[in-house]
């Protein structure tokens, strides 16, 4: 943990520096999409690797594994997510949030048997997700423009970037040899699956009864997006209710 | 507000309207102030008793969806969502070609958001907090308790119509309903090379 926050001096002239790319808030259902076409093409890529692969294994993932393992399987890939999370935080100067996350892993690791349980949450030391991503939005950084990633789906220039900075400073990393270190992307894996399994019915109302599959699932990751990484209300910003009252 | 070990912000006057400040606040003419916060969480609070009637009426699904259309005509602005989706085109649109997709707006997010409210069955609201938007109306963040699930964030965009509180947008983990019907509505209406006719017939059966 130690060399990682080292590392992390690094990464913070770089956000410094990353700031200088600094916007004002925008509307909520604000849209940049330079690369439409292609990412249309990805789109149609990701939907179709869904329907053949991804939707029938969660169905099947459904059908096979009881739920309670199904849940162990979850805690245990969220469990892994706490260790990168407190670098963002600290990252962000969220202290409390750094010293709760360490606190969640330190009890789900022990006394959650490696992160199969989720003990910590009845202690009240929930999960406070972050990435990269919002680190990169603590700095000043604007989202730029939107991107579908193949097999990965919506996404940012900056939330692209966050991901590969996040894969890169995660202290698991460091820490656990291979073929451990395998096994948790075989995990994290399975994990995806039962994470399709439980959001079906979203998933299959934006990619399957929407008139345009690409553009209600852009409009649907970049409002949740927004949400998650705590984006500020600029009341000025917010739509008139009234401006089509005609 | 993500952080569920914040202090909720409800304004005063909140814990002190129940049911009897909805119905005070209703019989008071109403001046320039506009809607309160207090008014607007009273309104939400009566809005979520009415969906767990329905849900918990043990109904069959039909029925359910009926009731839906109800509860939307009576609670949300449902010709202003409509025109608010369909957007810039609908100013061209004559006044029956209007009247004819407001109707069949109205059942098509009947149908499709009351089979989401099934979710709500054994549900706690619990408002957090609400923000006052001046003439935007007044936005009620809530958090939504389910039994066997995460629970997930509920933002209520309310605003007022003759004096009285209707539901503008329902906003789910930061995805909004306006939003995502803007997105549907104009790419249905480009699929149909700009016909409002033709979708409105479309809308009808979806």
């Amino acid at each position: 943990m130690f060399m990682t926050m080292f590392r992390s001096g690094g990464l913070l002239v770089l956000l410094s520096f990353l700031a200088a790319c600094a916007s004002g808030p925008k509307p909520a259902d604000h849209i940049n999409d330079p690369f439409e076409e292609t990412n249309r093409q990805i789109h149609e890529f990701n939907k179709a690797m869904d329907a053949i692969a991804l939707a029938p294994a969660a169905a099947a993932y459904g059908a096979v594994i009881p739920e309670d393992v199904r849940d162990a399987v979850d805690n245990s890939a969220n469990n892994l997510a706490l260790p990168g999370q407190v670098v963002n935080h600290v990252l962000q100067g969220k202290i409390a949030d750094a010293l709760q996350t360490t606190a969640r892993f330190a009890v789900n690791s022990t006394l959650g048997i490696a992160g199969l349980f989720d003990p910590a949450s009845e202690l009240g030391l929930f999960e406070v997700p972050t990435n990269f991503d919002e680190t990169l939005q603590v700095y000043g950084m604007a989202e730029g423009p939107y991107l579908e990633l193949p097999l990965i789906g919506g996404s940012t220039v900056r939330g692209t970037l966050g991901m590969v900075v996040d894969f890169a400073i995660d202290p698991l990393r460091q820490y656990i040899p291979s073929p451990e270190r395998e096994y948790l992307f075989l995990l994290k894996g399975v994990d995806l699956v039962g994470d399709r399994l439980t959001y079906s019915d979203l998933v299959d109302l934006l990619l399957y009864e929407s008139s345009d599959s690409y553009a209600s699932q852009r409009i649907a990751y970049l409002q949740n997006m927004r949400h998650n990484l705590d984006t500020e209300l600029v009341i000025e910003d917010l739509e008139d209710p009234f401006a089509f009252d005609y | 507000m993500r952080s569920i070990t914040k202090t909720p912000t409800l304004p005063r006057r909140a814990v002190l309207a129940g049911a009897g400040g909805l119905m005070l606040s209703a019989a008071l003419p109403t001046f320039a102030f506009g809607l309160t916060e207090g008014a607007a969480i009273s309104f939400i609070n009566t809005v979520m008793t009415d969906v767990h009637v329905i849900i918990n009426s043990g109904k069959s699904e039909a029925q359910m969806l009926a009731d839906f259309d109800g509860f939307f005509s009576k609670h949300a602005e449902v010709p202003l969502i409509a025109k608010t989706a369909l957007g810039a085109p609908g100013r061209a649109a004559s006044s029956s070609q209007l009247s004819a997709y407001i109707r069949a707006f109205q059942g098509y997010i009947s149908r499709k958001y009351g089979r989401q409210f099934r979710d709500f069955i054994g549900a706690e609201l619990n408002v957090i907090s609400s923000r006052d938007l001046g003439a935007k109306g007044v936005l009620v963040t809530s958090k939504v308790d389910l039994p066997t699930r995460p629970d997930y964030d509920m933002d209520w965009w309310v605003i007022e119509i003759n004096g009285r509180p209707k539901m503008f947008d329902l906003v789910i983990e930061g995805i909004s309903m306006v939003s995502t019907e803007r997105t549907e509505i104009g790419a249905m209406l480009e699929s149909f090379g700009g016909d409002i006719d033709k979708m409105t017939a479309r809308l009808n059966v979806t």
